[in-house]
């Protein structure tokens, strides 16, 4: 569907077609054959799923395609398994590994997320021009290590510029072709977003904090305290509580503004059009039915989320989307995503 | 068929139109055309509401809405397994069986004779390296130095080395003791050869005999001939690789699940097999193997109460999801075996 706002912009209008009840069928599928096969087939299932929620994403009539190789990403995790199972027996058993091995992680972090990055992008296409991450692995240092180093000094009360600078390197970095990504957000929309999305914690750490300093290492000093500070006590702990059950929608809300409302790709530009109320419902409805279905419910949530997410994304800019051109850059090993995939890196999009 | 082409170059859609003859597929575009053998091209059936896609040699890419399949175009494809099990009722319900059937091959079989196999390679000297970052980790967090004088402690240790003795088994643990306010009287058995005893467990049968400490001891000491702490640090190291890592699609859910489950059986019946070594090593060196049960009985008062255990109704509920099985279930077995002993 498109229709024309202004003489010369076209607003494009992003569709999702999964269905849950389809994406069920795959999901269950995927999981008997990574059973059967002992895992085996896993990194086949990652690709099926990604297909699918991939190939559901379309513009101007047209889907995404994602292109991973499940040969590379089961020689990937196979590598990832054998640094994970070195490091931790490393650690677990000689002492000044703890120290070396965290250092070795800080370390290897950039280097993975650009890896990781690099494939995502690069298994990514629509209309057979592939996607492509340019960001380099010092930049990536600088966004994923160092700068948030600094802010630790702030007593993390710094840390939406942290969020910026990796927003800054994730989005900046990519092109569609030979079209570079621009992305531009205000800094006061970061800290907004990050003090309403985890503000919570800095609470719940000002609030800990407290206690240990007061009861100087006394584990018995709750019991000795007045019960009426105790009551005092009970209603931040219930903000903290409902602040961090809330926070999901917040994240929701806030990264979806925060991704689209910033970024260009060349002449053209996306815009969120994803209200707060749908988020809440979204939140609370998937969260409470995984739980009474014991998790089997997760497929029909992920494809409402992603339902949610792309429907609510608008691309404009002068006329048709015809005239982006391909580049030529080096295919990418899944070694970096998976080890990082591994390691538990959020590094998703 | 009309379809729409992408050349790889550009973003540009070209409309063609597609037609099959022969295993051969002809593409028209508005000024040329040209033909495919169908070995020539990768074929990618439909996806959800995604189109048919065409992938040629030349690395053109051919969009088709109305196909959902190669059968559609007229070009013949094998059947996958893979696409069986996504589409439809039987797809769902084989995927169920398999499900349910590879769960149980991994609980029953594959994990137990995993684990046993990895417990056999491992240099010995690996799980006593384990043991000290263990014992570093609860010294930090949970115990204190011990408050029992050098006498107590030694009581204890000569009691149970001349049980031992009796009983012509080896000494082959080291036995630590501890102080801490942070957990009942307890008795712990790590992965090497190291059994940790807390303060408040000794001052438990201070009115009784360094004897029940020793009772205690054979239980731990069961755990450690039998292997149960190494099986457990294996196993959990097991779960997280092939079922948090390695699967990857549905984290959380199914054999997770199964896992802790498993996980529960595994422990409990841990429990009372380390009671029977405990048994048979107390008569085996001439001692009352009642001084255990005695043990166990004045334990379970100081933790947990009478009430619960002797509530038969909680008791069938609960002990589906308890990692110890109940005191009255282990005393019960625990008087067969004696009697089993004394015959």
């Amino acid at each position: 569907m498109n229709h024309t706002t202004e003489s010369s912009s076209h607003v494009h209008q992003i569709q999702f077609t999964g269905s849950g009840s389809e994406y069920f069928n795959i999901w269950l599928a995927n999981v008997a054959l990574t059973i059967v096969t002992f895992g085996i087939y896993g990194p086949w299932a990652k690709v099926r799923r990604n297909k699918y929620l991939h190939k559901n994403v379309s513009i101007e009539g047209s889907a995404l395609d994602y292109h991973a190789d499940p040969v590379k990403i089961f020689l990937g995790r196979l590598v990832a398994i054998g640094l994970f199972i070195v490091y931790s027996v490393l650690t677990s058993l000689f002492f000044p590994w703890n120290t070396l091995g965290f250092a070795l992680l800080i370390a290897a972090y950039p280097i993975l997320v650009q890896k990781a990055l690099r494939f995502r992008y690069r298994v990514t296409s629509y209309r057979n021009i592939r996607f492509a991450f340019r960001g380099s692995i010092i930049d990536g240092a600088y966004a994923l290590v160092f700068y948030p180093a600094c802010i630790v000094l702030s007593l993390g009360l710094l840390f939406p510029l942290a969020m910026k600078f990796w927003r800054d390197y994730q989005l900046k970095n990519g092109s569609y072709g030979s079209t570079h990504f621009g992305y531009s957000m205000p800094l006061k929309k970061f800290f907004v977003a990050g003090y309403l999305s985890h503000g919570y914690l800095l609470l719940a750490a000002s609030f800990v904090g407290t206690l240990t300093f007061l009861s100087k290492n006394d584990p018995k000093y709750i019991d000795k305290l007045d019960p009426a500070y105790v009551y005092l006590l009970l209603p931040l702990m219930i903000i903290i509580f409902v602040w961090g059950l809330l926070s999901h929608v917040f994240r929701l809300y806030f990264k979806h503004h925060l991704i689209w409302d910033g970024l260009t790709v060349g002449p053209f530009k996306f815009v969120s059009t994803l209200r707060f109320k749908p988020c809440v419902w979204l939140v609370l409805s998937n969260g409470v039915l995984i739980l009474l279905t014991l998790g089997f419910y997760m497929p029909f949530a992920t494809i409402r989320r992603n339902k949610l997410i792309y429907t609510n994304v608008i691309f404009m800019g002068p006329g048709s989307i015809d005239g982006f051109v391909a580049d030529s850059i080096p295919p990418e090993g899944a070694i970096g995503d998976e080890a990082a995939d591994f390691l538990d890196l959020d590094i998703g999009f | 068929m009309k379809a729409l082409l992408f050349d790889g170059r550009s973003s540009k859609a070209e409309e063609v139109k597609l037609s099959v003859s022969n295993e051969i597929l002809m593409v028209e575009r508005p000024l040329s055309s040209k033909s495919y053998h169908v070995d020539d091209i990768q074929i990618e059936d439909a996806f959800g509401a995604s189109p048919l896609v065409l992938i040629l040699n030349s690395g053109e890419r051919i969009e088709v809405p109305t196909a959902r399949t190669a059968v559609d175009l007229g070009l013949v494809r094998n059947k996958k397994i893979v696409r069986f099990l996504e589409r439809g009722f039987r797809g769902f319900l084989v995927s169920v069986a398999l499900m349910a059937f590879g769960l149980t091959v991994i609980a029953l079989v594959v994990v137990p004779e995993f684990i046993t196999v990895i417990e056999r390679i491992l240099p010995e000297n690996v799980f006593d390296l384990v043991d000290e970052g263990t014992l570093r980790t609860l010294d930090n967090a949970l115990f204190e130095s011990t408050n029992l004088s050098e006498e107590d402690r030694e009581k204890i240790l000569q009691s149970f080395k001349e049980f031992l003795k009796k009983a012509g088994q080896e000494d082959d643990v080291t036995i630590l003791f501890r102080s801490t306010e942070r957990t009942f009287p307890n008795a712990l058995t790590l992965a090497g050869h190291t059994i940790i005893v807390t303060d408040d467990l000794v001052k438990l049968y201070k009115e009784d005999n360094a004897d029940m400490v020793s009772a205690i001891l054979f239980h731990e000491l069961g755990h450690h001939r039998l292997g149960h702490a190494r099986k457990a640090l294996i196993q959990a190291s097991l779960f997280t690789v092939f079922i948090g890592l390695f699967t990857g699609d549905f984290s959380n859910t199914a054999l997770q699940m199964t896992g802790a489950i498993y996980q529960l059986k595994f422990s409990r019946e841990q429990e009372f097999a380390a009671d029977k070594f405990a048994l048979e090593i107390l008569t085996e060196s001439g001692a009352d193997p009642r001084n255990y049960t005695t043990a166990l009985k004045k334990l379970e008062e100081k933790v947990r109460g009478r009430a619960f255990s002797h509530n038969k109704e909680a008791y069938e509920i609960l002990s589906w999801v308890q990692t110890h099985p109940s005191t009255s279930e282990r005393l019960e077995r625990a008087e067969k075996i004696i009697q089993g002993l004394t015959k």
